[in-house]
């Protein structure tokens, strides 16, 4: 298992190199550098390369690839083009928003999911499997921002019970007022989530209970609910586990647009600016945490599955 | 005393495409510590039958029955809850294809615990809390239930017994699988044990010792067996008595010698000579033309005459009631032959 892990943390490595060289080179390949979008299009050509010398991107392309790559190694995410703050210090404001938002959209989307795909499996083409379905496919189609908005409109306007602009740090203004307003943009991108997770809960446990071993169950006297939450719900959960997993991607792709609908400066906003600005450094680095995260889930994934399934060993455990 | 006695069961499936009957007013009886072979091509019935007299049957599937009694007992009055006391206790059942029919995601050893504690009293909670504890964190090595699991692995010829219990279903060969299979199946020592082509998916030397497994059961259980098949040579060897299934009906029904002595109903006589046989292996095998027709409104009345060799227009046309064409109760479901009594069985 050690074996393995290490194993996959190279990998994973390898896989987070590769993201930032794309995203180095095809940022780049983007026209437009972020001089001119600094100074604005009627400035001199004296003073865009002023500028541009000034920023170190008059050099040759492979000189500042290889430049940012020794900063990165040593955990240097440098600073950014238009404020010249430094990197490290806006993602520590930003990081926390974004994960606050995608944990109590994680917590969300679980909480709704796993509860209705059993209910929807277990009374199958009945009217609550219907409803759950019908609701999966809602949730499915609406964009996260999109229930955003709508979510701020019932409770933030028509009943104004909750805030629905900024944010609150935890360590500050504590955990209720932390929750209060990250609870709407959470749930926002919980939705979708949620969806795709009942979906899948809802076939695989089909699937399982279906299954020849599950008629053995039956057939030497094991209960209803025993069967279903004993002899399937663990080999149910298996491919639940993966797409989990992966489409935690959605919570955060979902952040990036919520956290302007909200106004909280997240990563997401932090990545959009960037991007607009052509605000090299800070859109490498946000592309490069995210996919980090992405690496980490996959790599969770895969370590929940041993514990799941007791056909899956790795490396130098006796298969 | 009967151990089972089914008298017109019908087994039932609502479809789109129509209704679907799988079992059309099927007679059956077992005696008390006998074996019962149950035989037919695939999609004869045999195993909807078999899941039919414990329940199983899943919806949309409808069971009736004029009769359906275990032990004097009618099951389809009993209620589920009724039902779950029953299944795996006094009737168990091992399934054809030992490679799905035991759960991944649980130790061998604790499915064998599981149905002893939920059937028998030995002090054992089988409330969910206590199951998913067991189930989490592993079942008590030390408990009454585990002892008996592994006695129960050991009698089924498992080595090693106290280490293989504690071992998944994908650590086992086939037919260790099996074994673990009628280890849970007998683990509560019932009376009536129906064995749903349990050699089917094994190979030929591990066929052999799963029979002789099921032999010594029913000496020191004394337990009935219906063993349903499609292979003959299994039939042969085992069973007292064997009856014979053509899509969802039953055709003959006679003692193992006289029906392979003396086969009447040409469905039979087909399915022998289909048969390879050691002593007439010269002969080409003779293949019945045709498949077994989908039960959905089958419109003549002779499922087999289609396939028949001998099918004449009234075969078509007139119920083929069971009639004695031999010695022992020996009785075929065919028009074409003449009863030896003059009488013949009405049924319905």
């Amino acid at each position: 298992m050690k074996k393995y892990i290490a194993k996959r943390v190279l990998n994973a490595l390898f896989v987070v190199w590769l993201v930032a060289t794309v995203v180095f080179f095809g940022l780049r390949a983007i026209p437009g550098g972020p001089v001119r979008t600094m100074l604005g299009a009627e400035a001199t050509e004296e003073a865009v390369n002023r500028m541009r010398a000034e920023l170190g991107l008059d050099q040759p392309l492979y000189v500042q690839y290889v430049e940012w790559m020794i900063d990165l190694v040593t955990f240097d995410l440098g600073q950014s083009l238009t404020s010249g703050e430094q990197i490290s210090v806006m993602m520590a404001s930003a990081v926390p928003r974004t994960l606050s938002i995608a944990l109590i959209g994680v917590v969300v989307g679980l909480g709704i999911a796993l509860p209705t795909g059993i209910i929807s499996a277990t009374r199958k083409g009945q009217r609550s499997d219907y409803v759950a379905t019908v609701a999966a496919f809602l949730g499915l189609s609406m964009p996260a921002f999109f229930i955003g908005i709508l979510l701020a409109l019932v409770f933030g306007v028509w009943w104004g019970v909750l805030p629905i602009v900024g944010y609150a740090p935890l360590q500050e203004d504590g955990i209720v007022e932390w929750f209060r307003r990250i609870l709407l943009p959470g749930i926002s991108v919980g939705v979708p989530y949620a969806a795709v997770v009942m979906r899948m809960t809802r076939s695989s446990l089909l699937e399982v209970l279906d299954a020849e071993y599950m008629r053995t169950a039956k057939a030497k006297g094991v209960g209803r609910t025993t069967r279903l939450y004993k002899h399937a719900m663990q080999n149910a959960l298996i491919p639940v586990v993966t797409v989990a997993g992966i489409q935690i991607a959605l919570v955060l792709v979902g952040s990036v647009t919520v956290e302007l609908v909200f106004g909280i400066q997240g990563i997401g906003r932090l990545l959009v600016d960037a991007i607009l600005d052509r605000n090299y450094p800070v859109t490498q680095a946000v592309i490069l945490l995210v996919a980090s995260i992405m690496v980490f889930m996959n790599l969770s994934v895969d370590i929940i599955y041993t514990f799941l399934d007791p056909r899956i060993r790795y490396g130098d455990e006796a298969s | 005393m009967t151990m089972l006695q089914i008298e017109n069961l019908r087994t039932e499936f609502e479809t789109p495409r129509g209704t679907v009957t799988a079992v059309n007013g099927v007679d059956l009886h077992i005696d008390n510590g006998e074996i019962v072979g149950l035989v037919g091509e695939s999609g004869s019935g045999k195993s909807v039958l078999a899941q039919s007299v414990m329940r199983l049957v899943e919806d949309p599937g409808e069971i009736t029955a004029d009769e359906l009694l275990f032990k004097g007992e009618p099951l389809l009055e009993k209620s589920e809850a009724e039902m779950t006391t029953i299944r795996g206790n006094e009737i168990s059942m091992v399934f054809q294809d030992p490679m799905n029919s035991l759960n991944p995601t649980i130790t061998v050893g604790e499915q064998i615990a599981e149905t002893v504690r939920l059937h028998q009293d030995i002090g054992e909670s089988i409330s969910l809390p206590a199951e998913m504890k067991r189930k989490i964190i592993g079942a008590s090595k030390a408990s009454e239930s585990w002892r008996r699991a592994i006695e129960m692995l050991e009698s089924v010829q498992i080595p090693h017994p106290e280490s293989r219990a504690t071992d998944y279903p994908h650590e086992f060969s086939g037919g260790m699988r099996q074994r673990a299979m009628i280890a849970i199946a007998l683990s509560c020592e019932p009376d009536l044990l129906i064995a749903d082509e349990p050699t089917t998916a094994l190979d030929v030397t591990i066929q052999a010792q799963i029979l002789e497994e099921l032999h010594s059961i029913l000496e020191v259980f004394d337990t009935s067996i219906l063993l349903i098949t499609h292979d003959l040579a299994v039939v042969a060897e085992t069973c007292d008595r064997v009856n014979v299934m053509y899509a969802g009906e039953m055709v003959e029904r006679a003692t193992t010698r006289e029906l392979f002595s003396n086969p009447q109903h040409p469905y039979t006589q087909a399915l022998l000579a289909s048969t390879p046989q050691v002593e007439t292996a010269v002969e080409e095998l003779e293949p019945i033309p045709g498949t077994v027709p989908e039960p959905i409104d089958i419109p003549y009345a002779c499922h087999f005459a289609p396939r028949c060799p001998e099918a004449k227009e009234e075969c078509f046309e007139v119920d083929p009631a069971f009639r004695r064409v031999g010695s022992e109760d020996h009785e075929a479901a065919c028009i074409r032959r003449e009863p030896v009594d003059g009488e013949v069985i009405e049924n319905e």
